[in-house]
């Protein structure tokens, strides 16, 4: 989907057009539920935060300036969303690992790759907020700006704080023995 | 290692370095060994993020709950300008007011002011010389609806349509002397998308 089509299904919504919002939904939901995931650690949680998310984006809709790509608007609510859900969650020492390992578990068995597990577990080490902002430049190759713009901080520290968590993560790797070719 | 290194180590993970940025990287790291292994396991950290973060499939339901979830009336709904179409034959001009508090006091759900009229119409007949009149009808299901009613009224028409709960109440006041059609449309969003005054008919 392009950004030109995006804006027109906000506009149709906008006039009243819900069913315009649900091609809305149908177009990002994985992305939406995938981000939350990864900085929620379970599926429930993820699906949660990202409906309330995408709940948010249509009460505020009428806020939405094109300056940035509707994706990206959506992206900065669901991480927020995701983020602000967490840090809500009770403060159980590696809960993260407990509900990742347990209740995806069944799933993973059939469906998840052994290198998309490990990796999971190590991203779970780092902070929620770290873990958005590996996903957001690594799984949908967002820009520095729009990284910046989504997790509303400067682009200096997008990188200094990239920089930080890969680094975590290279040591986390090379502990567990994680590779590409894994 | 400076900050200018680990900037266009980070840059070269990230595809996002010049030309003149990748030469100064190669520069480095051919006079520094440890330079290049940076590099190398900064790149091997980016290979494995970019291969193995796994996607999410959302349960089958998930939009559907979405979507039930979603407000039926969101505040952007009220404020917007209504879209509004007036017919060519309009002669007897409504005030603007009561028009525009039709159509924002509107639920969006499912409305259509021209079946609340109708509800009233009965009401409305026979009424003579009197300052108003009112009626109430639930909110129903239709998505669009139009109609033809026929209100008996005097110049100070105002049509008001105001949300209480679930209950749509219209007011309709006036000194009774002539008669008008009014047609109004509604999409279901609140939209007015048709509007007609006709004439004072000659009875």
């Amino acid at each position: 989907m392009n950004d030109e089509r995006d804006l027109q299904l906000v506009k149709q919504t906008l006039e009243g057009d819900r069913s315009a919002f649900g091609q809305l939904v149908e177009e990002y939901q994985m992305a939406v539920v995938t981000v939350a995931y990864n900085v929620l650690g379970n599926r429930k949680d993820a699906e949660d935060a990202a409906q309330v998310a995408f709940m948010k984006a249509f009460e505020q809709l009428a806020s939405f300036k094109s300056d940035f790509r509707f994706f990206s608007w959506l992206y900065r609510i669901a991480v927020n969303e995701a983020i602000n859900a967490k840090k809500k969650r009770r403060p159980l020492v590696g809960t993260d690992h407990i509900e990742a390992e347990s209740t995806e578990r069944s799933d993973r068995m059939t469906e998840v790759n052994e290198l998309e597990d490990r990796i999971d577990q190590a991203l779970m080490d780092l902070s929620p907020e770290d873990r958005a902002l590996i996903l957001l430049r690594h799984y949908q190759n967002f820009s520095y700006p729009d990284i910046a713009y989504i997790m509303d901080i400067t682009e200096k520290k997008v990188k200094s704080r990239l920089f930080t968590a890969r680094q975590r993560l290279r040591g986390i790797f090379e502990t567990r023995g994680i590779t590409a070719q894994a | 290692m400076t900050q200018e290194i680990i900037d266009l180590i980070q840059g070269a993970v990230d595809g996002v370095n010049t030309s003149q940025q990748q030469q100064a990287l190669q520069d480095a790291c051919e006079s520094n060994a440890s330079i290049q292994s940076e590099l190398d396991s900064a790149l091997e950290v980016g290979r494995i993020l970019d291969s193995g973060i796994r996607e999410i499939q959302p349960s089958p339901t998930f939009k559907a709950r979405v979507m039930d979830s979603l407000p039926e009336q969101p505040a952007w709904s009220k404020t917007r300008a209504p879209i509004r179409r007036r017919s060519s034959a309009s002669i007897f001009k409504l005030p603007a007011r009561p028009i525009f508090s039709l159509a924002y006091g509107l639920v969006a759900g499912a409305l259509v002011a021209v079946a609340v009229m109708t509800s009233i119409s009965p009401q409305l007949g026979g009424i003579s010389n009197r300052s108003g009149a009112a009626g109430t009808m639930v909110d129903t299901d239709l998505e669009l609806f139009s109609d033809r009613i026929t209100l008996s009224t005097g110049e100070d028409i105002s049509i008001e349509a105001v949300e209480a709960d679930k209950l749509i109440r219209v007011e309709v006041a006036g000194d009774v002397d002539e008669t008008f059609d009014i047609t109004v449309i509604l999409a279901k969003s609140g939209d007015i998308l048709y509007e007609q005054t006709l004439s004072p008919r000659q009875n």
